[in-house]
């Protein structure tokens, strides 16, 4: 009998429970005590405290800065900070990433002028992945780069971009050939993009939880160094599986609004009641299962290997469970009569079931999952 | 499977052993009282239910991985027999030092407010909750009370059986009386909290079976959307099957993950309990009866109305499933135990009891 999808249990080495511990310290020490000192979610001085504690790049190379670390590790010091709430946002693309897209594809005189600034949590990455008519449907990208006497010229528009307005480069998927009759994945391309390159527009796109996380980004024949290509030209498809198993399967995809979940113990804490006790008990044991399948494709990718349906499949059965939690929480404690004074409760539970419809659809909407997921099972 | 250290050439064996003798067929009959005795012999032959008990005390001491994969494989081919029931006895046998007779023993617990006292003549008399398997176990295993604490005492099963039910995969519940039955053998030591010990275990157990199951069933859906057709093609090719199917693989990969998780958890402290050990298996449990559920409603959704027949395959898991999913702690009483754990500490933080 097969077996079709497996994720091993991970029994994670001691000496990573040492790291754990460092973080937690760290964490103490500069983030905690003083949060308010630390606005938004995307904060410079925090990511350039994170570089300094070498929390950025820790798999990297050293020759670039890097610390050759596991990653295992560096997933450790991720869900540590996102358990806490940090503002990590400003370094996570460039570390989770766009680094490893460098390394593998850059120029040697690009990986040393960019990687130790990244490390250094001073140099922040966006993708530039959709567009106004291509979404899911990422092959159907117009925004085009040409080959010209300097080296590319960029026109279009990328939409849904987040952090664009803040980071210093895009990595962008332009269209530089049509697509063929036998690959229509066929004639992408990835470009480093610097964002202070003249004939870029960024236009921040407001939210409906309040927030301009995400803009639309405006390319008027941006002209770009031809040793900015990544990777084969045309061929932008065949380097993006392992680069989607990172954006997908980690801590992110089921502790994004873990805060709210946090919010529902204290109350539970202060109302030990029989009933709230089991319900809060559920949605722990859930986080429990999603992070062990998350840490077990982190060891896949330890390992080498470019796991696509795994982490497709932590990404669908998490982002649902996260996306339902806010409104779970709500109904486990909106008919408390005590709920008045608990305000942290109520904010949190305001203010994520704002930002849930979003998490089905960021890095992969729940359909284009189960599409991949369908393939890894044989069906298409 | 994902427990690492597992020996392929045994879960080979072992398949071969299972796949050949399970069948519906077989499920069926038994839940008409047949007692199937030459398959539980080929079992019994390969050792399987003496996994986990040392060698000088009667077992074949395969390392622990290996008893939690043999469970998997049982719910995996929805055998109708009770190789999980005495790999659980046998836990409890290794941790009261007490030798096993070459035969099935099973665990049985005292009801609720009921406790067991040797007699002056070394014999017990009293019952046994209701149990499943026990009218076919030549021996049991039991929690007697005495004035040093409570022991497990080891009885020959010659009293009354009355056979009082079925779970819901029609395999017989019973219930043992016996009178004045002859203590074989105490274990030396106090075995302090038998229940949470059962239940620990039990409860790890038959996750692996119902994640076994889930796999068997996520299999039978894949092959039956690609042979059956309708409306000109294969169901397969339909989008909406598609997502149905993804969604049940995205289940039954929680399901076996925690469970293997817990496994792991279980034979790291060496079957005692701990925080970290009693989330691990809290989880999984939890996951094995919500996810379950979630598996079931969507295979059956998939096959249509031959799903729903005796005759066909499916049915024995799913009500497998249902069944195991109550036994040591259904997703509910673990849930309570799980907040409860995290409300009685001091402070109520989550996140290290997740992952620490």
């Amino acid at each position: 009998m097969k077996t079709f999808i497996e994720f091993d249990a991970v029994e994670l080495p001691d000496h990573l429970q040492v790291t754990r511990e460092r973080v937690r310290e760290f964490l103490q020490r500069e983030y905690l005590p003083n949060k308010s000192r630390f606005e938004g979610s995307f904060n410079p001085e925090f990511s350039r405290l994170c570089g300094e504690a070498g929390y950025i790049g820790m798999t990297w190379p050293k020759q670039y800065g890097g610390a050759e670390k596991s990653f295992l590790e560096r997933y450790i010091v991720c869900e540590e900070m996102l358990a806490a709430g940090a503002p990590v946002w400003a370094h996570w693309v460039a570390d989770r990433q766009s680094g490893s897209v460098l390394l593998a594809y850059a120029s040697e005189e690009i990986k040393q002028n960019l990687i130790p600034k990244m490390v250094a949590g001073e140099c922040y990455f966006c993708i530039g992945l959709s567009e106004p008519d291509s979404g899911s449907d990422l092959f159907a990208a117009k925004a085009s780069a040409k080959e010209c006497s300097e080296g590319w010229a960029l026109n279009g528009t990328k939409l849904w971009t987040s952090g664009a307005r803040q980071a210093h480069y895009m990595i962008a998927l332009m269209r530089t050939d049509k697509p063929t009759e036998e690959n229509r994945r066929h004639g992408l391309t990835q470009f480093l993009v610097p964002m202070d390159t003249p004939g870029i527009t960024v236009r921040p796109v407001r939210n409906m939880a309040g927030d301009s996380e995400f803009n639309e980004v405006h390319f008027d024949n941006v002209i770009i160094p031809s040793g900015n290509a990544l990777g084969e030209i045309n061929g932008a498809w065949k380097q993006a599986s392992k680069e989607l198993a990172y954006e997908r399967s980690g801590s992110e995809r089921f502790l994004e609004i873990f805060s709210v979940l946090q919010a529902l113990a204290n109350y539970v804490h202060k109302n030990p009641k029989i009933h709230l006790q089991e319900a809060l008990g559920r949605l722990v044991a859930d986080l429990y299962s999603f992070r062990q399948m998350s840490l077990s494709v982190a060891m896949m990718l330890e390992r080498g290997k470019a796991p696509m349906v795994e982490a497709a499949l932590v990404k669908d059965v998490a982002t649902l469970w996260q996306q339902a939690l806010p409104e779970r929480v709500r109904s486990i404690v909106g008919g408390e009569s005590d709920f008045g004074d608990q305000h942290q409760l109520r904010g949190e539970i305001d203010y994520m079931l704002k930002l849930a419809p979003k998490l089905t659809i960021q890095g992969g909407t729940t359909e284009v999952l189960r599409g991949i997921i369908a393939r890894g099972l044989g069906l298409r | 499977m994902g427990l690492s250290n597992t020996d392929t050439l045994l879960t080979d064996a072992v398949s071969k052993l299972l796949g050949n003798i399970s069948s519906n067929e077989l499920c069926l009959a038994v839940e008409k009282g047949h007692w199937p005795a030459s398959e539980w012999a080929q079992v019994v032959e390969m050792g399987l239910p003496m996994a986990w008990l040392p060698e000088n005390l009667g077992g074949i001491e395969l390392p622990l991985e290996e008893g939690f994969t043999i469970a998997r494989l049982a719910g995996r081919y929805g055998t109708p027999l009770p190789i999980a029931d005495a790999l659980i006895a046998s836990a409890i046998a290794t941790r009261a030092k007490l030798k096993l007779p070459d035969a099935l023993v099973l665990f049985a617990n005292t009801p609720a407010n009921e406790t067991l006292v040797i007699n002056s003549d070394e014999s017990i008399s009293g019952r046994c909750s209701v149990t499943t398997f026990t009218n076919h176990a030549q021996y049991l295993l039991l929690p007697v009370e005495t004035s040093t604490g409570s022991r497990i005492a080891l009885i020959e099963n010659s009293g009354n059986q009355s056979v009082v039910g079925q779970t819901m995969a029609g395999e017989p519940r019973c219930e043992c009386v016996f009178e004045k039955a002859k203590v074989l053998a105490l274990s030396d030591e106090e075995f302090s909290d038998v229940q949470k010990t059962i239940d620990d275990i039990g409860a790890v157990v038959r996750s692996q079976q119902i994640a076994g199951a889930s796999e068997a069933i996520l299999e039978m859906c894949v092959n039956y959307v690609n042979i059956r057709e309708q409306f000109g093609r294969p169901i397969a090719k339909f989008q909406a099957i598609q997502h149905h199917l993804a969604a049940l693989a995205g289940e039954v990969a929680s399901i076996a993950c925690t469970a293997d998780v817990a496994s792991l958890s279980l034979i790291k402290n060496n079957f005692n309990s701990s925080d970290a050990v009693d989330i691990a298996i809290a989880s999984a449990k939890v996951r094995a009866g919500t996810s379950g559920a979630e598996v079931i409603r969507i295979a059956h959704q998939v096959h249509g109305a031959i799903g729903f027949t005796e005759e066909y395959d499916l049915q024995r898991f799913t009500r497998r499933i249902w069944s195991w999913r109550e036994e040591f702690g259904n997703e509910m009483i673990w849930s309570r135990r799980l907040g409860q754990l995290v409300t009685n500490n001091e402070t109520p933080d989550l996140w290290p009891l997740v992952c620490d």
